[in-house]
């Protein structure tokens, strides 16, 4: 999964003397005019508590079985009702919150990291240097990311952890590619070029002037990429390649609760609703980071 | 309000086509008041007259003509008066009845040609895309249609040129098929927005001929909405000037430009090329010219430089610049000059060190310019050549406070210790006559103008002898430009500097430099003292190229006659 | 068509890289295939069943030995035996490809046409509210794991309506509904990606000069800003296929369709290492194909594009 490309749709500075139509008021007045956005950022917050603190919202054991609760429907007592163990499932999804999102951020963290130093590395240096690293990221892109992250996991074996650094290996190229493409562009930037005048080193003035314009986008676009790396990560558990069984994770949950679909859809369908709110969330506050651009994920 | 200086023209028969009734319009900002753009509009245009629409950018002057063809973008909305056209009241029309008006009884043409067309269709199919829109004629007839105003508009070859793709033809070519699409259904008035500010000026003079002509043979009534007073002056019967949203000044065009009577417009007049001359613009720079003592040292010598481009994907290479040479001497400006692809930027980017060129070589204070691509051992050169570039938004890191980017380049060139710097800058500041308080504000609150003296204050800030000026004021408004070349001059005075001055516009050249070189196609076409060049141009091209100055000479009505203009000028 | 060739050219480097990094990545990084094969033993004989299928299989010999080995075979069309099913890997692959190739194929038709339709039908929509709705859907589209859309789709059509079987309902039915589940999220994408492209054509100038000849809001969208705003995305279709290819691993889970998903899951679980080079080095093949056909393509729809430059 990975940012395709990050296009400009707006203009990057208003025309010369048009009344300027920006809204001032900062990040605070925006979210108050746009309470999707807001309800965003709630439920991100919820969910990072979750990770942190399970406890605060399911104060029972993930873990502890109880043959007379067996696949009861959702009550007050069991919100999202109980598996064919006993367990609480809405204790499990809680307490899957941690592995899911750790692995997310991870994931992203290695995409980031390394997929922004190879694009820097290309777009500085250009040359055969660049031709060779966009060849690796082209290869890389050619084979659908999930059968990437599959032949990764097959040579590190299963874990959520190996889940994580294989989506981050994964995403790398799609950081590189981005990385590069703005460090490009803004390269040719005029004031970029126009810094030379002030007499400079290339190196000083790639990180005053390109490196900090450059990763702007590239940041906003890992905002985006943990969405995608939450949906990644839990559908490499869902095919039973990530944590083993008992342990709370939200893929595993869904697929667990595959088994009493025809039934007991709850069991299956209520921590996936937790996973697409949770990635719908993670848009939503990418896409405000991302404004005036449109990042393609696929 | 509306506005008691204009007075609506007769016209030549009595009723106007298109009346515009005290209308106002505004755009609705989120979360804040909505903006006024028009306040009060009044005008009147007659059938077989131009009516030129004369202001800056955010005059209002683009909405004025949305407001006529019904178009304004969906936060803009008309909140008082009317547009009758030829007795039909057009405000308060649906969206439905609205579109059999527009490209039917109304004619557009936008503004850049090139952009003005879809990159997919051939632009026969595009011309005929108004009939269509009408369902006026069968599909053969529509082509018919189409290839006869092809050739009507001066368009050669019409049967070759109906398949063909906008990316094929040059901008002067796609204006006049934008302009036979706009004729196709025979229109009684057509909206024109800036229809030549993208074109080269001797192409623009073609186009403007071609829409007098519209209007003579058709008795067609155009609104003309244009930033070039000149150009107003030159082809319209009727002028009105747009500031804010209002007409400040209005009526016959002779009588405007006669007797402006309003401050701005005064202003705008002073600005523009109109009654342009070479000789007095000439005359003028001589008495600058004289005070430069006659052995005063070169410090630019360009010697036979060529750069050629490869083209892409293996047609012709490309000669951007061919052998040429010339000398700056110290305090003096050079003026070049070219329209779009003569290669001047080629020629001022291989000056600046940014740029390698293929043959000859650049001195500077008898050092050679060299490139690198990463600008690596260039500090030195940088010292003594600063750049100022065309557009200031692009110029400026929009992230920068003003100090971080005065202070850049005096960290660079090592200007002493941090107290020392920001005495400088300071000092900076003052001679690019901006305000101190402007030091701490970033470049995206401050205006083109106050922008573009950033720009200068930053390039004078090594205390370089020589500026190379990229076209300084060709994004600026008018009267902006006039502000910005004056500070040019007074800079040039008094620090004793040494300007390369880039510039499509001629008028602008003659009236900055003490020598001219004039590019065309790469090559330089005639090189002299501007008062040579300008009053006895040797080649047929700079002979166009003065006559095609908005203003400058021409059928115009009421054009202020400069004293000194040649015989030559007004005969070809 | 110079150009094309150098495609060409481009598209066999793809390929081969594709190969070689699986090829490194499968049989070097995890010690060796035989590891898996005998994780069920256990005892003292281990290390000498062990050395027994490291000798059979050749990994005892040097890498670069192994890779030329390999690279040749792949090139013969041999990618080694199936560790499990003791059979070619590329048969083995080959045998589930039809399955999966109707699938894809029936998912990014339905992708391409919901995705068009909507993006349309939201520039079309004058309804402030229905407007705002609409554009809410392909994000959410995005944002649906495609293992939960199969989940609740199997749910309602299979449980509640009984319409198609639960299990690999081999009818076109079941291939309709699977391919629906997949073609969500590449629905969403495109139509993502297209609405942005039509915001963007319908500022630019020459929509604005096509509205003032008059033409209709539909005739503007349709003759003139569409099909500008439609090249990224065709552009980009290798990518779409790419993600339906990767689709198709869930889908085929979810409904129990015996595809190449399947087998390549079932595959990396059980460290079948041949059958996951086939399936890296076929995706990689599909992409190149589908460029190659993208690029083609390309200059019959946009002019200023040639396939000699």
């Amino acid at each position: 999964m990975t940012i395709l490309e990050a296009k400009e749709t707006g203009a990057s500075a208003p025309p010369a003397g048009k009344p300027r139509l920006r809204a001032r008021g900062g990040r605070a007045a925006g979210l108050l005019r746009s309470p999707g956005l807001l309800v965003a950022y709630l439920w991100i917050v919820v969910i990072l508590l979750a990770a942190v603190h399970p406890g605060l919202f399911a104060t029972g054991d993930p873990l502890r079985q109880d043959a007379s609760q067996m696949l009861l429907a959702p009550s007050p007592d069991h919100l999202f009702g109980t598996d064919d163990f006993g367990r609480d499932q809405f204790t499990r999804t809680a307490w899957g919150t941690r592995l899911s999102l750790q692995a997310a951020i991870i994931a992203v963290a290695i995409g980031l990291v390394s997929g922004s130093l190879v694009g820097l590395v290309a777009g500085a240096l250009r040359g055969r240097a660049d031709s060779v690293l966009m060849r690796v990221v082209d290869i890389m892109l050619a084979v659908p990311s999930l059968i990437v992250s599959l032949a990764i996991i097959s040579a590190l074996g299963r874990g959520t952890l190996n889940i994580a650094v294989a989506i981050g290996i994964n995403s790398t190229a799609g950081f590189a590619r981005l990385m590069r493409s703005e460090v490009l562009k803004v390269s040719n930037a005029k004031y970029v070029e126009a810094s030379v005048f002030a007499g400079h080193g290339y190196v000083r003035r790639l990180f005053k002037h390109v490196v900090p314009n450059a990763s702007r986008s590239v940041l906003a676009a890992a905002t985006m990429d943990i969405g995608t790396a939450i949906l990644t990560v839990a559908a490499l558990s869902f095919l039973g390649l990530g944590a083993p069984p008992p342990t709370p994770e939200w893929g595993l949950l869904v697929a667990e609760g595959r088994t009493f679909i025809g039934v007991q859809w709850w069991l299956s369908l209520l921590p996936g609703l937790v996973i697409v709110v949770t990635v719908l969330a993670v848009y939503r506050v990418g896409r405000s980071f991302n404004r005036g651009r449109t990042h393609v994920v696929a | 309000m509306s506005s008691p200086e204009y007075v609506p023209s007769p016209g030549r028969q009595g009723k106007p086509l298109l009346r515009l009734r005290d209308v106002s319009a505004e755009f609705a900002v989120p979360g804040r008041a909505a903006v006024p753009v028009l306040d009060g509009v009044g005008l009147d245009v007659a059938a077989g007259s131009i009516l030129a629409v004369v202001g800056e950018s955010g005059s209002g002057k683009s909405t004025l003509g949305r407001v006529v063809t019904g178009t304004l973008p969906e936060n803009g909305r008309i909140t008082a008066g009317e547009v009758v056209l030829g007795g039909r009241t057009l405000t308060g029309l649906s969206e439905r009845q609205y579109r059999r008006v527009r490209g039917k009884e109304i004619g557009y043409i936008p503004q850049d040609a090139l952009l003005g067309l879809n990159p997919l269709l051939p632009v026969g199919v595009q011309a005929a895309e108004p009939l269509r829109a009408h369902g006026v004629g069968s599909r053969a007839e529509r082509r018919e249609r189409v290839l006869d105003l092809f050739a009507k508009v001066g368009l050669r070859d019409p049967g070759r040129l109906y398949g063909r793709y906008p990316h094929e033809l040059s901008g002067g070519m796609c204006q006049r098929v934008l302009i036979a699409a706009a004729m196709s259904t025979r229109p009684r008035l057509l909206i024109a927005d800036e229809p030549t500010t993208a074109l080269d000026v001797t192409v623009q003079r073609t186009i403007l001929d071609l829409l007098s002509g519209l209007v003579e043979s058709e008795d067609l009534a155009i609104l003309l909405i244009t930033h070039d007073l000149g150009v107003a002056a030159e082809r319209a019967d009727d002028i009105a000037v747009v500031k804010d949203g209002r007409i400040v000044r209005g009526g016959r065009t002779a009588e405007v430009v006669a007797e402006p009577g309003d401050p701005y417009t005064e202003d705008l007049l002073r600005s523009s090329s109109l009654g342009f001359s070479g000789r007095q613009a000439a005359t003028a720079r001589l008495e600058y010219s004289r005070t430069v003592p006659a052995d005063s040292p070169v410090v630019v010598e360009a010697r036979r430089v060529g750069k050629t481009f490869a083209s892409r994907h293996g047609s012709d290479p490309v000669t951007a610049v061919a052998d040429a040479s010339f000398q700056v001497r110290r305090g003096t400006t050079l003026g070049i000059v070219g329209e779009s692809g003569s290669g001047k930027t080629t020629l001022v980017r291989v000056l600046a060190g940014l740029t390698p060129a293929d043959t000859g070589s650049v001195e500077i204070d008898g050092e050679p310019v060299v490139h690198h691509r990463r600008g690596a051992g260039q500090a030195g050169l940088y010292r003594k050549v600063q750049m100022v570039y065309q557009d200031p938004f692009a110029s400026l890191n929009p992230r920068s406070t003003v100090r971080a980017i005065l202070d850049e380049p005096l960290r660079g060139h090592r200007y002493g210790s941090a107290r020392e710097r920001a005495g400088r800058i300071t000092e900076l500041l003052e001679v690019t006559g901006l305000p101190a308080a402007l030091a701490d504000r970033y470049t995206a609150e401050l205006s083109g103008g106050q922008r573009q003296r950033v720009a200068i204050a930053r390039a004078l800030a090594p205390r370089p002898d020589v500026v190379v000026l990229d076209e300084p004021v060709s994004a600026l408004d008018v009267t902006v430009q006039r502000q910005i070349l004056g500070l040019l001059d007074s800079l040039q005075r008094e620090l004793g500097l040494t300007y390369v001055f880039i510039s499509h516009d001629l008028g602008v050249i003659a009236e900055v430099s003490d020598e001219i070189v004039v590019l065309n196609h790469g090559h330089i076409v005639e090189r002299g003292a501007a008062l040579d060049v300008l009053t006895e141009p040797r080649t047929d091209y700079v002979k166009e190229l003065l006559t095609s100055i908005p203003g400058a000479a021409g059928p115009g009505p009421a054009v202020l006659v400069g004293p000194g203009r040649s015989a030559t000028e007004r005969n070809t | 068509m110079a150009r094309y060739g150098l495609r060409l050219l481009y598209g066999v480097i793809v390929v081969w890289g594709a190969f070689t990094g699986a090829f490194f990545l499968l049989y070097v990084v995890p010690g060796d295939a035989a590891g898996g094969l005998t994780a069920g033993a256990d005892g003292a004989d281990v290390k000498q069943l062990l050395a027994e299928q490291r000798e059979l299989l050749g990994l005892d010999r040097p890498v670069w030995v192994q890779y030329w080995d390999a690279l040749t075979g792949a090139l013969r069309g041999d990618f080694g035996q199936s560790v499990y099913q003791r059979r070619p890997a590329v048969e083995v692959y080959f045998e589930s490809f039809p399955e999966t190739l109707k699938l894809a194929f029936l998912g990014l038709l339905l992708a391409v046409v919901l995705g068009v339709t909507l993006s349309v039908v939201i520039e079309l929509t004058n309804w402030k509210w229905a407007r705002e709705l609409l554009i809410s859907l392909p994000p959410v589209a995005v944002s649906l794991p495609p293992f939960l859309v199969g989940l609740v789709l199997l749910q309602v059509f299979a449980f509640q309506l009984h319409w198609i079987k639960a299990v690999g309902d081999p009818g076109f039915g079941g291939l309709l509904i699977a391919s629906a589940a997949l073609a969500v999220a590449g629905g969403g994408s495109i139509s993502q990606l297209l609405t942005a492209n039509l915001r963007g054509a319908l500022t630019s100038p020459y929509v604005e000069t096509a509205r003032n000849w008059g033409l209709s809001r539909f005739d503007v969208l349709v003759r003139h800003a569409l099909k500008n705003a439609a090249l990224p995305v065709i552009t980009s279709l290798g990518t779409t296929v790419g993600v339906m290819v990767g689709g198709t691993v869930l889908t085929e889970t979810v409904f129990s369709r015996l595809g190449v998903g399947r087998l390549v899951v079932d595959a990396v679980d059980g460290r079948d290492m041949p059958v996951v080079l086939v399936a890296v080095t076929i995706s990689a093949v599909i992409f190149v194909v589908v460029n190659l056909v993208v690029d083609a393509v390309h200059p019959l729809l946009d002019k200023r594009i040639s396939w000699d430059g």
